[in-house]
């Protein structure tokens, strides 16, 4: 049985050939997932069944920080968009991060 | 570092609808960003993975973009604001779920509680997956199961590989359950857990034993 056959035949509340399993990790996990397996892809390592086409990234470039005025107290600095999900804060005097 | 942990609300001060509608939402719905996506789900699907097309949510975005207390006072006091907020939201997400649906996904999934074919993720914290599992394991399959506020962070190995060997034997009986952390791991759960997670299901999960 393939791995999309066997959450196919799941996702009919059939009885595939064995369980088809997933875990995604948060971005500090992922970076121990890197270190300890030197694999910087955890679906095939763990050989998880479901991968996740997604739209591209955005080519904008767009300065957010008109809306993102909630910097920590006492700090300054802007707030750049990278992509979905993705605002960096760049606070003057300290690295990005 | 956690994530989820630091929020801002870009939309948090605003109260007028075209303050709303100057807002630089994403531009997901441009050619040039879906191109590809029949391409991608294609491409997957011939290295026989299964296509999942995430569609992301419409009532956690809107909090996440206005903050909760705003959101939740809005349904109140500001009824034209939030109704337009969730509207574009919608929008936005209808037509993702348009696209991969065009693309050929083997399944799309959605953040709010609409879900009709599978239910995810069976919180044990609060759900009894071996309950719904005897009241609905007719009409719906289960994705999850094995928590993040429990097993995973505060179990020993051994009590994962238990609670997953459990979890396959009531709620994977016959077969409809993808086993899966109920949320995104976070680093409060030790690696020796995400390898138990999956040589449980390694030992546990075949059917023709």
């Amino acid at each position: 049985m393939t791995p999309r056959e066997r959450v196919l035949t799941t996702l009919a509340r059939q009885k595939p050939d064995k369980v088809p399993k997933e875990a995604g990790f948060s971005p500090a996990l992922y970076e121990i997932f890197k270190q300890k397996t030197n694999s910087i892809e955890p679906n095939e390592y763990f050989n998880m069944e479901t991968r996740y086409p997604f739209f591209k990234d955005t080519t904008r470039k767009i300065d957010f920080s008109k809306y993102y005025g909630q910097l920590p107290e006492g700090k300054e600095g802007k707030i750049v968009y990278e992509g979905e999900g993705k605002h960096t804060w760049q606070i003057s005097g300290q690295p990005s991060k | 570092m956690y994530h989820f942990i630091k929020r801002v609300h870009p939309l948090n001060k605003m109260t007028n609808v075209s303050e709303l509608q100057n807002y630089p939402f994403p531009d997901i719905c441009s050619e040039y960003r879906c191109k590809y996506l029949k391409e991608d789900v294609e491409k997957i699907q011939t290295q026989n993975y299964f296509a999942t097309g995430a569609v992301g949510h419409i009532f956690e975005t809107a909090w996440q973009m206005y903050g909760m207390d705003t959101l939740l006072m809005g349904f109140i006091t500001n009824q034209d604001f939030v109704s337009a907020l969730l509207d574009k939201i919608t929008d936005i997400r209808c037509f993702m779920a348009d696209k991969y649906a065009k693309a050929d996904t083997d399944m799309i999934h959605l953040g709010d509680d609409v879900g009709v074919d599978v239910l995810n993720p069976i919180q044990p914290e609060c759900m009894n997956p071996v309950q719904l599992k005897k009241q609905y394991g007719d009409k719906l399959s289960f994705w999850g199961t094995i928590g993040t506020q429990t097993t995973m962070p505060f179990g020993t190995p051994e009590e994962v590989k238990r609670v997953v060997k459990e979890r396959i034997e009531t709620v994977g009986k016959n077969g409809g359950l993808v086993l899966a952390p109920t949320h995104t791991l976070e680093p409060d759960v030790p690696w020796e857990n995400v390898l138990a997670f999956f040589e449980a299901v390694e030992e546990y999960g075949n059917y023709a034993k």
